[in-house]
């Protein structure tokens, strides 16, 4: 079931990924890529080298709590030497300058959220590469490949440029800036296809360890392990065929409130 | 087993015929939702005191659901018998068409939700029709609701036969009569409708294809960036039709030079043979050729490449494209300025019917030729639809997705030249010559500067062309006999001409007594021209007598002098005419300046 005798789909995904990717770098500048060290955007940074023959042309961001866990920066530094990546960590500030209006969780989650609004206010970015997807949480469901973004980093959810074609969005007001999403179309499923195929490097913390697994990475504050026997990368696809819990389960934020999420992302959240 | 072809299918139709509830239902009915998504629906419904309501799976943001309305687009990816499927949710409501269109631009096949209660719905049809113009090709009809029909037969009979005459562009593959609240005819075959034998919901979608991209049309390669690595100059270019094979000989276009493509890299592969329609190529070309973003690739019959393009757009702002207009055309990675040229017209999608001007423009299918500031390189629809794929934008905003459907040749002085169109879309109204006609001494030089400050003060661009200043100047040659009258007349339409080119609203006061002359002087005019008659009586006239011509005239000093010992032959059918006699020189300006406003606005822009 899992053999991946076909992996035209994974082409076509990949394909559009590197055109979005060269698209950004042609058209936005100066760029950045957000990278969390996790499977997604670690799929994204593979993909930079394979749209820039080899060669990352922008710094990666880490957005940096102090809260990842121990193995997330070790794999960061291993991966940084053997790619040769321009990672940068932006320090990101105190839960208390955080929306105290905000769910507990989603307060701690906020943090990522101020440390990019300080990034952008100080390196003033055109673009911003992250690799959220659509089928990750219900709200990413409604993004654009290229998303406008107002000078505070906010998302108008309820006026959305046209896209198709792929014509994008590429005029950036003053202060303002343009998040790119090359992953929109992914699926969890396809990320860890893809993984396999390319032999992409990923944190062990997704392996399952006594029955554990995480499925998703964050701050060790709020993200838990999920139960699991999946203890290699095929046994991961196999699970996905089958499972009936989503991705985020161990993520506290997504489900404190109907929208805890919503009003997260609305405020620059990735 | 269907192979994992990963169809993408659009859900589209009016406002409230249940779209997205249909996509919640089959996802539901397939267990394709993790347990945690029907926690959250049934949560929110019980929130908002409604029975679990399944368009909240894609209905996730709280406006959509609290207004029960989806706002924008989205795509769920289900895989059902080893099937990748991925459904693209698009809003019904007219105020997203725009997000309709997002969800639409890139689907394989488009399933049309008709609420079988309420009939065709406005947006229905213009779906139909946006659907078939996108080039969507494979459609499903469900017709939603049947549990609220009494006589669900007849009435599923008869909606068929309408939608299959509305549809005739794209004839349905199915028309599924279900109910999503219910489930009927979605996942599973249903007791209610054993008058039915075609297939449910499911069936109709397993039975669609993903279209392949073009493969078989002219080779064309948009060309995203150029890349130098390790001294080689790496062309990053996208395959938007066609197949390229290293070695094949391309032409660069615009410059119109010959290259061969040497080498096709990937990294970290190296080498690789071929790209196709869909895919992305490194492509290391022969010489030295300079080669940057925007240019065009091509093999096989090439593309046109002009400057005066036909496009055909279904339309997004609420103003209309102007002529004159400056605009902004994005085709391929080519992005340049695009001024419109000519009369636009709009094909109301409602009416069907075609109207010139550009009126009501939004949410129509408007047709209007551009010119641009540099040669483009495109395709025409009919030859290869997906190198002809075009937007305009007005500064920043996209305002039109469409085609581009015509190329015109031009002469070099033809696009040099500044044409009325631009100089009266700057001036923003209509260049005319008003020709003001009446015995000496009615008032037209009073009238005409008065005037020319009414509107000069609300902002028309103005000029007054006085008979009295021609004679002084350009005319003084030129005496009183019936032939130099009319010659006199000629220089002035001359004149008038010239400053009406410039866009302004030109007012001749000239006596000008013979109708012929006048009416020559309309016929060789390339401007609206209207003929003021300024009239006042002889004596009245006389009375005045402003400059003492009158009384020389009556003593002899003057000869051939209208009204005395020439005639004036009045206006039969004046375009206005103004009785000095009886109205004050403020009134009597006021009706000539509003006169002329209201003939030389352009349609309100709003």
């Amino acid at each position: 079931m899992s053999g991946d005798g076909d992996t035209r789909d994974l082409d076509r995904l990949e394909h559009a990924a590197i055109a979005i990717l060269r698209e950004a770098y042609a058209t936005l500048s100066p760029l950045a890529m957000l990278w969390s060290m996790g499977k997604d955007s670690t799929a994204l940074v593979w993909l930079a080298r394979k749209a820039f023959f080899g060669k990352v042309p922008f710094p990666l961001i880490l957005l940096d709590t102090g809260l990842e866990l121990d193995e997330v920066y070790a794999f960061r530094d291993r991966l940084a030497h053997e790619w040769k990546l321009d990672v940068r960590a932006e320090m990101c500030p105190p839960e208390s300058e955080s929306d105290p209006t905000l769910p507990p969780a989603a307060r701690a989650a906020a943090r990522k959220t101020e440390g990019l609004k300080n990034y952008v206010q100080r390196e003033q970015p055109q673009g911003i590469i992250a690799g959220i997807r659509r089928d990750e949480q219900a709200t990413r469901g409604k993004e654009r490949i290229f998303s406008p973004r107002g000078a505070g980093g906010g998302w108008d959810v309820r006026h959305q440029p046209p896209e198709l074609w792929g014509y994008y969005a590429t005029d950036v007001p003053h202060g303002a800036h343009i998040r790119v999403h090359p992953l929109l179309s992914w699926t969890e499923r396809d990320v860890w296809r893809y993984t396999r195929r390319e032999q992409i490097p990923f944190a062990d913390l997704y392996l399952a360890r006594e029955g554990m697994r995480y499925r998703s990475l964050g701050e060790k504050n709020i993200t838990f392990p999920v139960p699991s026997d999946a203890a290699t990368i095929d046994e991961i696809i196999a699970e996905l065929d089958t499972t009936r819990e989503p991705e985020r389960a161990g993520r506290t934020m997504d489900r404190e409130s109907e929208d805890s999420f919503e009003r997260l992302r609305a405020d620059g959240y990735m | 087993m269907v192979a994992d072809d990963g169809a993408r299918i659009v859900l589209a139709g009016h406002v409230d015929h249940g779209k997205s509830t249909l996509i919640g239902r089959l996802l539901y009915d397939l267990d394709a939702l993790h347990q945690s998504k029907i926690d959250d629906v049934l949560a929110a419904s019980a929130r908002r005191g409604v029975a679990p309501e399944w368009s909240y799976v894609l209905d996730a943001l709280q406006e959509e659901r609290d207004q029960a309305v989806t706002i924008d687009t989205t795509r769920i990816v289900f895989t059902h018998a080893g099937r990748r499927y991925t459904i693209i949710d698009a809003p019904g409501h007219r105020q997203f068409l725009a997000n309709m269109l997002t969800g639409a631009s890139d689907a394989d096949a488009a399933i049309l939700v008709v609420d079988a209660a309420a009939g065709i719905g406005e947006q229905t049809r213009r779906h139909a029709y946006l659907l078939a113009f996108l080039g969507i090709r494979q459609l499903i009809v469900a017709l939603n609701k049947i549990d609220l029909l009494t006589d669900a037969e007849s009435r599923v009979e008869e909606l068929s036969r309408e939608l299959r005459a509305a549809l005739a562009r794209t004839p349905p593959v199915a028309i599924v009569p279900l109910s999503a609240l219910r489930g009927d005819n979605v996942a599973r075959r249903s007791d209610a409708t054993p008058w039915y034998d075609g297939p449910t919901f499911l069936e109709a979608l397993a039975a669609i294809r993903r279209e392949p991209p073009p493969a078989d049309r002219p080779l064309r390669v948009t060309v995203q960036d150029v890349y130098r690595r390790d001294g080689i100059r790496i062309v990053a270019g996208a395959v938007a039709s066609g197949r390229l094979a290293s070695g094949d000989s391309l032409v660069l276009l615009p410059a119109n030079v010959a290259v061969r493509a040497e080498r096709l890299v990937r990294w970290p592969e190296g080498d690789v043979g071929a790209a196709e329609a869909g895919e992305t190529a490194g492509i290391i070309v022969d010489g030295d050729r300079f080669v940057s973003r925007g240019d065009t690739l091509a093999g096989g019959a090439l593309p046109e490449v002009a400057q005066r393009i036909g496009l055909e757009m279904f339309w997004l702002a609420e103003r209309g494209p102007v002529t004159g207009e400056r605009l902004r055309m994005k085709r391929g990675a080519q992005d340049m300025p695009a001024i419109v040229e000519g009369t636009p017209s709009v094909y109301d999608i409602d009416t069907a019917q075609e109207r010139g001007g550009a009126g009501d423009a939004r949410y129509n299918l408007v047709r209007l030729g551009v010119r641009t500031t540099s040669p483009l390189v495109f395709d025409l629809r009919e030859r290869n639809p997906h190198a002809a794929r075009t937007v305009l934008l007005r500064g920043s905003t996209v305002i039109a997705i469409g085609f581009t459907t015509a190329a015109h040749a031009a002469t070099s002085s033809e696009t040099a030249r500044v044409s009325l169109d631009e100089r009266q879309a700057r001036a923003g109204h209509r260049a005319a010559i008003v020709w003001l006609t009446g015995l000496p001494g009615s008032g037209k030089s009073t009238l005409a500067a008065a005037a020319e400050r009414l509107l000069f003060d609300r902002g028309i661009a103005v000029t007054v062309v006085d008979g009295d200043l021609l004679r002084s100047t350009l005319n003084t040659d030129l005496g009183f006999s019936d032939a130099d009258r009319a010659q006199s007349v000629r220089r002035a339409a001359a004149v008038a001409g010239i400053v009406a080119e410039t866009g302004q609203v030109t007012l001749v006061s000239l006596i000008s007594p013979f109708a012929a002359d006048r009416a020559a002087a309309r016929d060789t005019a390339r401007h609206p021209f209207y003929e003021v008659y300024v009239n006042a009586p002889l004596a009245l006239c006389e009375a005045r007598d402003p400059k003492g011509l009158y009384r020389r005239a009556r003593a002899g000093e003057l000869r051939w002098f209208t009204g005395i010992d020439s005639p004036y032959e009045a206006p039969p059918a004046p375009d206005l005419e103004l009785r000095t006699d009886l109205l004050s020189v403020e009134d009597a300006a006021a009706r000539l300046a509003t006169f002329i406003e209201d003939r030389t606005r352009v349609a309100p822009s709003s």
